[in-house]
């Protein structure tokens, strides 16, 4: 479960309160209904990343990104602008729990069929989600791993064991046993382990670069670093299929471009970049400079909201609460939206609770009422309270480099510091961050900068990850290495719960009960900004997840 | 590199005035040094004659639009000398000087180790001859050969976070800015080492520290200072280079190559933001240049005055 620090979020209900701050992306929505998206065409995405991955197992993309253009999995998500995100069907239905929730049942499709021909059965999807046990193909989206009988010390299919709790009925059929009731389990299979790979295949490691597809496209070349170039699938059947528009012929994903190259392309606009989107963050140097450019900013897809970014305080190193509580008033939230965009209109709005906005139950509440530039003297009467009226000298405040982090962590410091608390940042790449806030045994920081999209439109998305104590370590996200039992058993409680309107209360409950003890600090709900050529077309942005609908994007004429 | 620097007859300080007297180019880079050094050892008190400091966030001076600088000029007012930082408003002037004290600092002091470890060495090799020379020459033309940019980098991603980042560059850069110090008091001492008062000095029993403290030594000033001079404006700029790839001094500490790779990307909008701290790096390296080029004109009869 790496690579978590650019994670999805979740919009909606409260979505409709935020529509009139959000210039920027009523007008890319008002140009992409100008220009419509037509069959065929070349769509181009600009990526830094050297690869793509597309092997289900260890892929943690989203269903409607990258991943959906050649896997299909048992569901899928329906998202468009001004609607809440629902879980369809994709391959099977959305499932029928019974036995109060433990067992869940899926009836696949008619007349699916792989890339080679052959049919999708059952007991591919099965295989597929074995897979993700095996120890070679670890690092995708791991909800499913604990939460399936015998899961625990299952290792793969590869060593010649299967997983008992899957069972496959038929070829049409397949038939979850989960350990105890799960609600959001419809949600769960929405996730890349459930996209289907031939049985008996899958073994070799390079499997991602030529994977059997189910979606509309194919893989027709793979260069590491250079491009992916996806082709149709003609075993597709866009009938079957209410997620995917299918629209361009080709989709070819250029790698290893640098951020600011790819954002000066797409400001220039000619040639082949008018049909390309870049598919990182727009940085908040290049979004200043868009604010001249009438043509770029028209381009340009704002989120109405998105990931919660927040201050972690490693709760084994400052173990007061009030001391945490402290920093609650010492930060300042507006010199962090700044450094992160620009403006509190491109950053997002100042967060005061964990579960992200338009997340279904969700509540606004403050239990730390102040400005968002902070309460100093609130700050450092508490400190003096608990018996430290110097205030904190030396913590070490590591963060990564990648994202601006190091820019938004000086804005913090700078913060901090009038409270008399001060820091030392420490910058490290992603690889030796992700080793050291969500691996180490035992870390030695202090402070660090999280940001968390939920994996699924649901609260429990927004805090199981973050705060139950199995996440602590061992590429958990639970970079406060917070653990209090009563939240523990609360968090499985609310779990449980089958009843969405009772389950949005207990999350709720937890949310009031986590931010008490202070092991974090929400900071903002941000906003992704996304740069388009002109020719892009249907490039949107819904309330969940903040990222673009890669599916429906299509080249207009 | 290696000019054979003969010993001057004069001592080197009035060599050095004579120098400035009838060279203008190493006259402005003497006063620019001296500016720059003025600014860096007085920093505190120009900008709190400004009424400002390096470290504050002022929000309040930034375009709420765009997150960069209110204002023309990249917000250059009489509040703010030099503009302000985009999307943090701290002030430029104060972090210009201030980052003139780290690039100073850093520069002089790893300067300084070069020179004390390239002399011992380079003097232990010239006077001692055999294995220890071959030992050295060939260490010094691997150094010299050496990725060391690359090298550096490395080391600032392994070493742990409470080694003192400063210690860690003046160390690194000094270290890796011996060879050239040592090559030529080297070839300094091998000259020196044959003259009568040397071999005198041996004769009478005296241990190679002493023929190194009070023989060579003294006649070893007038290339040392030079080279040392020479070597200072690339220390300076290798310290800028690390800062500028994310390895040198870490925040908040201001650092002129830090700013300059953050205002690289604002260029296109902001280009103050880039030209103040990137016309004090480019004084700073080509003063010592300018400098260090005339005290080896006064210092070296064998190279013609130019002008």
């Amino acid at each position: 479960m790496m690579s978590k620090q650019v994670r999805k979020l979740v919009p909606i209900a409260a979505a409709v309160a935020l529509l009139a701050g959000c210039g920027a992306n009523e007008q890319g929505a008002a140009q992409n209904a100008a220009a419509k998206a037509e069959q065929g065409g070349t769509l181009r995405i600009l990526s830094e990343g050297q690869t793509v991955n597309y092997d289900p197992a260890k892929s943690s993309s989203l269903p409607i990104t990258s991943l959906g253009y050649v896997h299909r999995r048992l569901t899928g998500w329906l998202n468009a602008e001004g609607e809440q995100v629902e879980v369809v069907p994709d391959l099977a239905d959305t499932g029928t729990a019974s036995d109060g929730g433990k067992t869940w049942t899926f009836t696949l499709k008619e007349g699916l069929k792989f890339s080679d021909g052959s049919p999708i059965r059952a007991q591919d999807v099965k295989w597929g989600v074995e897979r993700t046990y095996a120890p070679a193909f670890s690092g995708g989206l791991g909800y499913h791993k604990q939460l399936l009988v015998g899961g625990a010390d299952y290792r793969g299919p590869f060593e010649g064991k299967r997983l008992d709790s899957i069972q496959t009925p038929d070829d049409k059929t397949i038939v979850f046993h989960l350990t105890r009731p799960y609600g959001d389990w419809p949600w769960i299979t929405s996730t890349p382990a459930f996209a289907p790979v031939p049985e008996g295949k899958g073994a070799e490691p390079d499997y991602g670069e030529h994977p059997v597809a189910s979606g509309p496209y194919q893989i027709a070349s793979y260069q590491r670093g250079v491009q992916v170039r996806l082709t149709r699938n003609a075993n597709w059947d866009k009938g079957s299929d209410q997620i995917r528009g299918g629209l361009p012929d080709e989709v070819v994903f250029q790698l290893g471009q640098e951020a600011s190259v790819v954002s000066q392309r797409l400001v220039a606009d000619s040639g082949d970049d008018r049909t390309a989107f870049g598919s990182s963050f727009a940085s908040p140097a290049q979004l200043a400079q868009l604010q001249g450019n009438a043509s770029a900013k028209q381009r340009l897809v704002t989120s109405r909201t998105g990931a919660l970014a927040y201050l972690a305080i490693n709760t084994e190193k400052l173990t007061d609460p009030k001391v945490r509580q402290a920093f609650q008033y010492a930060v300042d939230k507006t010199s962090f939206q700044i450094a992160s965009a620009g403006s509190a209109q491109l950053a997002g709005d100042v967060a005061t609770t964990l579960i992200t906005q338009g997340i279904a139950g969700r509540e606004q509440f403050d239990l730390y009422p102040t400005q968002p530039a902070g309460d100093v003297d609130k700050a450092k009467q508490l400190l003096t309270e608990a018996g430290l009226p110097n205030g904190l000298d030396n913590l070490d405040f590591v963060v990564s480099k990648s994202n601006d982090a190091p820019a938004k962590a000086q804005a913090l410091q700078a913060a901090l510091a009038r409270a008399n608390i001060r820091t030392n940042i420490r910058v490290l790449d992603p690889d030796a961050y992700t080793a050291e806030t969500s691996q180490a045994a035992n870390p030695t920081y202090d402070l660090t900068l999280g940001s968390w999209q939920p994996d699924f439109p649901s609260a429990n998305a927004n805090i199981q990850p973050l705060f139950a104590s199995s996440e602590v370590g061992g590429g958990g996200y639970n970079l406060s290495r917070y653990r209090n039992p009563e939240v523990d058993r609360l968090i499985e409680a609310a779990q449980s719960e089958v009843d969405p309107v009772a389950a949005g209360k207990k999350w709720v409950e937890l949310d009031r009960r986590i931010l008490a003890d202070s092991p974090v600090v929400p900071l903002i709900y941000t906003r992704n900004s996304f740069l388009r050529g002109s020719k892009v077309a249907n490039f949107y942005i819904a309330d969940f997840p903040a990222y673009p609908n890669y599916l429906q994007a299509g080249i207009a004429k | 590199m290696s000019h054979p620097i003969a010993i001057p007859a004069r001592s080197v300080g009035r060599a050095v005035a004579a120098m400035l007297r009838r060279d203008r180019w190493a006259l402005a880079g003497a006063v620019t040094i001296a500016v720059l050094g003025l600014a860096a050892v007085a920093a505190d008190l120009l900008t709190a004659i400004e009424g400002q400091d390096p470290y504050s966030y002022r929000t309040e001076a930034l375009d709420p639009r765009t997150g960069g600088p209110a204002g023309a000029l990249g917000g250059v007012s009489g509040e703010h000398w030099f503009g302000v930082e985009p999307l943090t408003g701290r002030d430029l002037f104060a972090i210009v000087v201030h980052g003139a004290r780290t690039s100073f600092l850093i520069g002089l002091a790893a300067t300084l180790v070069s020179v004390v470890l390239g002399t011992l060495v380079g003097a232990a090799a010239g006077y001692r001859g055999g294995w220890v020379d071959r030992v050295v020459t060939w260490t010094a033309d691997v150094f010299l050969g050496f990725p060391y940019l690359i090298f550096m980098i490395a080391l600032g991603a392994v070493v742990p976070g409470h080694v003192s980042r400063p210690l860690l560059l003046v160390l690194v850069i000094g270290f890796f800015g011996w060879p050239s110090i040592a090559r030529i008091v080297r070839a300094q001492v091998l000259t020196l080492k044959k003259r009568n008062f040397v071999s005198a000095a041996r004769i009478l029993g005296a241990s190679p520290w002493q023929v190194f403290r009070t023989e060579l030594l003294p006649n070893l000033w007038a290339p040392i200072i030079v080279v040392a001079t020479l070597s200072i404006p690339g220390n300076i700029g290798l310290e800028a280079a690390l800062s500028f790839l994310g390895v040198g001094i870490p925040p908040p500490t201001p650092s002129w190559g830090r700013t300059i790779s953050t205002a690289v990307d604002w260029v296109s909008t902001e280009p103050m933001f880039l030209f103040f701290p990137g016309i004090a790096l480019f004084l700073a390296t080509w003063a010592f240049t300018v400098f260090g080029d005339g005290l080896r004109d006064a210092l070296d009869p064998k190279t013609d005055v130019r002008r």
